[in-house]
C-alpha cells in the first residue's frame, strides 16, 4: 500500500504548472480553454504552448493533480469535442500549498523592501 | 500550399517527434490547441500569426525532447525485466554459438575436463540447445511484453515468440536421436526433422526480431536501449551471412567456424543479446498490458 501523497512533496511547482491548476481552481476547462484562461489573467505575459501544455497536463494527471471529466462540445467554440479537466482533491491542496509557499517567499521580500507597495493580506 | 495547409504539416511533423503513446492520447488535442493558438493570432496580424507557429512547432519540438527523455528517466530494474533479461541475455547466443563457435566447445571441453564431466557426450549438444531455446522463448515473450502495443499484435508477437521458440528447441532437441543405433530408421528421420524445424524457426526468431525492432524504435518502448532488438537481429543476419559463405566456399565447417568473421559476428551477437537483457531488465511492461485491477472506491 502506498503513503499518501503529501501537497509539500510536489513543491516547488513550475510556472507553467501552476497556473494551470490556478485556472482549473475555479471550473473545468479543456486545453484552449485553460491557455486563454491563463493569458487574459497574466495579461498575454504567459501563453501556454501546445507541447508545454499537454506535457504538463500529462504530468499532472500522473501526479493524480488534475482528472479528465467528460468530451463535450464548447458552446462557445466550434462543434469540435474537446476534452476537459478539472482539480483533484490532492491537486487544490498542492495549488493551496504552493500559493502559500510564493505568498511568504513575497512577505519575505517585502519585509527587505524589495516590494514596495506589497502588503500581505 | 496554403498558410494553414502548411501550418499543419509543420505541426504534424513536429507531432511525430513524440513518443507514440504521448501523441496517441493528446496528439489531436495538440492539433486542435495549435490550430486555435494560430486563430487568435490572426487578429493581430501576419507577423503575429508567422511567430505563433515559429513558437508552436519549437514548443512541440522540445516538449517531445522532454518527454523522451522523461520516458527513459523512468527506466529502472525491475524483477521480471531482470528474469526476462538473461533469459534473452542467453537463449539465442548459447543456441548460434553451439552451431557455429569453435571457441565455444573449446571452451565447453575445458570446462568439462576441469568438473569431471564429459563434453563430448551426444547428449550435450541437444541440451544445450533444449536449454538456450526456452531461454531464449522466455526473453522473447519478455521482449514482446515491453513493447507498446495494442492487444491483438501483441497476441500475434507473442504467439510468434513461442511458435520461434518451439520449433528452435525441437530442431535442436532432435539431435537426441543421435544416441539411437546408427541402423535405426528413426535416427535419419529425427535428424531430417531436427534440420527442416531449426531453419524456419531460426528465421521466425528473426523476423520477429526485426519485427519488434521496428515497434520499438518507434516508439521508443525499450528507452535509450530500443535499438537493442535490431542489433541482435543484425548481428543475426551477420552470424547467418558468414555461416552460409563458410558452406558456399566449400570450406570444412570446422575450420570455417575458427575464421575471425565468424568469431566476431558470434561475440557481436552476444555482446548485443546482453544490451537486450539489460534493456528488458529496466524497461517495466506498459501499463496497458497489466491485468486490470477494479476501480478502488473514492470517499
Amino acid at each position: 500500500m502506498h503513503a499518501e501523497r503529501q501537497p509539500k512533496d510536489l513543491l516547488p511547482l513550475s510556472e507553467p504548472v501552476f497556473h494551470i491548476l490556478l485556472s482549473l481552481a475555479d471550473e473545468e476547462r479543456h486545453g484552449y480553454g485553460i491557455m486563454r484562461e491563463v493569458r487574459t489573467r497574466t495579461g498575454d505575459a504567459i501563453v501556454l504552448a501546445p507541447g508545454t501544455l499537454y506535457g504538463a497536463i500529462k504530468r499532472l494527471r500522473g501526479l493524480g493533480l488534475i482528472e479528465e471529466t467528460a468530451t463535450r462540445v464548447d458552446p462557445e467554440l466550434d462543434d469540435e469535442r474537446r476534452r476537459y479537466y478539472r482539480l483533484t482533491g490532492l491537486g487544490e491542496r498542492v495549488a493551496a500549498a504552493e500559493a502559500s509557499r510564493v505568498a511568504a517567499l513575497a512577505e519575505q521580500a517585502a519585509a527587505k523592501r524589495l516590494l514596495p507597495g506589497w502588503s500581505a493580506v | 500550399m496554403s498558410a494553414p495547409m502548411l501550418e499543419g504539416r509543420a505541426v504534424d511533423v513536429a507531432l511525430r517527434a513524440f513518443p507514440a503513446a504521448f501523441r496517441d492520447q493528446y496528439g489531436h488535442e495538440m492539433r486542435v490547441l495549435a490550430r486555435d493558438t494560430v486563430r487568435d493570432a490572426q487578429a493581430d496580424g501576419t507577423r503575429a500569426v508567422r511567430a505563433a507557429r515559429a513558437r508552436i512547432v519549437f514548443d512541440l519540438l522540445l516538449a517531445a525532447a522532454m518527454e523522451h527523455t522523461r520516458k527513459e528517466s523512468a527506466m529502472h530494474v525491475n524483477g521480471p525485466g531482470v528474469g526476462y533479461g538473461i533469459a534473452a541475455a542467453i537463449g539465442l547466443p548459447l543456441i548460434i554459438a553451439s552451431y557455429s563457435s569453435a571457441g565455444f566447445w573449446s571452451f565447453l571441453s575445458s570446462t568439462g575436463v576441469a568438473m569431471g564431466v564429459e563434453s563430448s557426450s551426444y547428449l550435450v549438444h541437444p541440451s544445450i540447445v533444449l536449454i538456450g531455446g526456452i531461454l531464449m522463448t522466455v526473453g522473447l515473450i519478455g521482449l514482446v511484453g515491453r513493447l507498446s502495443l495494442g492487444d491483438g499484435p501483441l497476441r500475434w508477437l507473442r504467439a510468434a515468440a513461442i511458435v520461434g521458440g518451439v520449433l528452435v528447441t525441437l530442431g535442436g532437441a532432435s539431435m537426441y536421436a543421435y544416441g539411437l543405433p546408427s541402423t535405426s530408421p528413426w535416427r535419419g528421420a529425427l535428424d531430417t526433422a531436427g534440420v527442416i524445424l531449426l531453419g524456419p524457426g531460426l528465421l521466425l526468431v528473426l523476423g520477429l526480431l526485426v519485427a519488434a525492432g521496428v515497434i520499438a524504435l518507434r516508439t521508443r518502448s525499450l528507452g535509450a536501449l530500443s535499438f537493442a532488438p535490431m542489433a541482435v537481429a543484425a548481428c543475426l543476419v551477420l552470424v547467418f551471412a558468414v555461416m552460409i559463405t563458410v558452406m558456399a566456399i566449400g570450406v570444412p565447417i570446422e575450420v570455417g567456424f575458427r575464421q575471425p568473421a565468424m568469431v566476431i559476428a558470434d561475440w557481436l551477437l552476444f555482446g548485443s543479446s546482453i544490451v537486450l537483457g539489460v534493456a528488458l531488465a529496466l524497461a517495466p511492461q506498459p501499463a496497458t498490458h497489466r491485468p486490470r485491477r477494479p476501480a478502488a472506491a473514492t470517499a
